[in-house]
């Protein structure tokens, strides 16, 4: 058995009366993708954001290859190799790509403070990690000309250039045309190569069934289920949320 | 490779990547226009030696006020951090008797100090720096005119020693010394802008700040020394300022902020952040410079220098957004 590239145990989360998250356990090993699903306030989004770093958790414990950490600030999580890819607003966009690419990493050279950027080997850099990904983007390009599905192949290229040990991805595939969901689809696959640990983060369940190894269904800040996607069908957890969640309308 | 060629040669290929080159477009054309309109006085030794003696240090503080409009704020405190320098300078030069070199030291600590706060305040508050550098605009000129009243305090120069007037206000390789200490400022900020991760990091922080953010960026202390910046730099256009007249007005500096606005926003700044570099800014300032001086060349009222800046800052405003439409057009096909 591999150690899981992360593992969360009895998380817990509240905002003043509401439990947001009420003790959550998950695992994800190394080059495996697993869907997080469940209804609007389910939790899925909080469990992201503390991941993340972007909120501390009330209690519970969270560990990266086996190692205990502390999730201060999302610099603690990126350092500690979890990138997170959100759905909008990932990229800066009034930067190139190339500098998308390498933000709060760039590639320098010289001496103490007089160190400047690298621009050289970062282009070359960059250019090959969109060849890796068959993305069409320049590397000059500011990065709000880039399609969304080209925003998320960047986001994605920069988790694998970092040497991410777990890469969460919050709706990837919102908003997308059919084919750029296809593109990112494959890209998120393509992590596995990589032995990245994955969460795919989706209201679309057919998205999760068709990319993901496992998948949890979250509802009122609990984990219901975790299973295998080979041992359930979209259907079945479309079912399953419908009878847990539902009757909110 | 023919796509290629074919853009080339193509009208698109005449859209101006950089802003710069609009801000450089429109120095060349105010330039031209005066040319004519003072019928060349405008490049005369006089008038170039009265922007050469006047000009630094407001583009000095445009440059400031572009690197804080770069992280997405704004710095509408300038000109009273500009003033405060001065005042410290001649204040402690005067009044407690302390080496003019010492006060030098101290006016250019009180623009650092000043523009610390100035940031602390945005971080930590979390309010709009529009509503905090507004509050502090008045609050760094009320402190001095409580502690000093609104008294000229003259600095009393020594002309036979090697004094501070001869380091800010002197004359070197037959330039003079404010010009030099500019030049040296705008390749270096050009260096830290263009050149290091730090520049990049301020882009990213107006562009993006939640962005920048989650890639682990230290967006607080980008944004403080943003503003800690404009404060140092206000603080050399204060010493500048007094060792120039050999004196420190504490009530003025009134329009200062405006005009070093003003030539922000023609050097290509944005006002919504992450758009801007320091060689956009320099030209902004300088083509409102020449504008003022140009009127005064023309020996027409003051006023009329209102206007045009007016028209200037708005026919670039437009300008750079139509611009901007140019771009995104040709982007998307």
């Amino acid at each position: 058995m591999t150690q899981p590239a992360i593992r969360v145990q009895g998380i817990r989360k509240a905002f003043g009366a509401t439990r947001a998250l009420q003790g959550v356990d998950l695992e994800v090993a190394p080059g495996e993708i697993l869907g997080l699903i469940g209804d609007n306030g389910a939790g899925k989004s909080t469990l992201i954001k503390v991941l993340s770093g972007f909120e501390r958790p009330d209690g519970g414990l969270i560990e990266i290859d086996g190692q205990p950490v502390t999730l201060r600030s999302p610099a603690d999580a990126r350092r500690l190799g979890i990138e997170t890819v959100y759905q909008e607003q990932a990229l800066a966009d009034d930067l190139s790509v190339m500098a998308n690419l390498f933000l709060g990493n760039e590639l320098r050279r010289g001496w103490g403070p007089f160190r400047v950027l690298d621009t050289r080997r970062m282009r070359a850099r960059s250019q090959e990690m969109l060849d890796g990904l068959r993305l069409r983007a320049s590397i000059d390009q500011e990065a709000r000309f880039c399609s969304g599905g080209e925003k998320q192949g960047i986001s994605i290229a920069r988790a694998i250039n970092v040497k991410a040990k777990v890469v969460i991805l919050d709706e990837p595939t919102n908003a997308l045309g059919v084919v750029a969901v296809d593109r990112v689809l494959e890209l998120i696959r393509g992590l596995r190569e990589h032995g990245i640990g994955c969460i795919f983060v989706s209201h679309n369940i057919q998205h999760v069934v068709e990319v993901c190894d496992r998948v949890a269904l979250f509802v009122h800040g609990t984990k219901l289920l975790d299973t295998p996607v080979s041992e359930t069908s979209a259907l079945e957890l479309i079912e399953l949320l419908n009878q847990r969640s539902g009757n909110r309308i | 490779m023919t796509e290629t060629t074919r853009t080339r040669w193509s009208l698109a290929a005449l859209i101006p990547k950089h802003n710069a080159t609009i801000s450089a477009a429109i120095l060349v054309l105010v330039v031209l226009i005066f040319l004519v309109a003072t019928q060349g006085l405008i490049i005369s030794a006089g008038s170039l030696n009265l922007l050469a003696t006047f000009g630094p240090e407001i583009i000095l503080m445009t440059l400031g006020m572009g690197l804080v409009l770069l992280v997405g704020q704004i710095d509408l405190s300038v000109g009273s951090m500009y003033i405060a320098s001065s005042v410290v300078f001649a204040g402690l030069a005067r009044y407690l008797e302390i080496s003019p070199w010492l006060s030098v030291v101290a006016a250019l600590l009180s623009g650092v100090l000043l523009g610390l706060v100035n940031g602390l305040l945005v971080v930590t508050t979390r309010i709009s720096s529009f509503i905090v550098t507004l509050g502090t605009m008045w609050g760094f000129q009320g402190l001095m005119l409580v502690i000093l009243g609104a008294t000229t305090i003259p600095i009393y120069r020594q002309d036979d020693v090697f004094n501070p007037h001869d380091l800010f206000a002197g004359r070197l390789l037959g330039l003079p010394t404010q010009v030099i200490w500019l030049l040296v400022i705008v390749v270096t900020l050009g260096w830290v802008r263009n050149r290091t991760r730090f520049g990049v990091w301020m882009q990213a922080v107006g562009s993006n700040v939640r962005a920048a953010k989650m890639m682990g960026l230290p967006t607080r202390l980008v944004t403080i020394m943003a503003f800690t910046i404009s404060g140092a730099l206000a603080g050399l256009a204060g010493v500048i300022r007094a060792s120039q007249s050999s004196q420190a007005v504490p009530q003025s500096g009134e329009g200062v902020m405006l005009m070093v606005l003003a030539g922000a926003i023609i050097g290509g700044v944005s006002l919504s952040g992450g758009k801007g570099d320091v060689l956009g800014p320099f030209l902004g300032g300088l083509t409102l410079l020449v504008i003022s001086t140009g009127f005064v060349m023309m020996g027409v009222v003051n006023f009329w220098t209102n206007i045009l800046i007016a028209i200037a800052v708005i026919a670039t405003a437009v300008a750079f957004d139509r611009l901007e439409a140019l771009r995104v057009r040709r982007s998307i096909r």
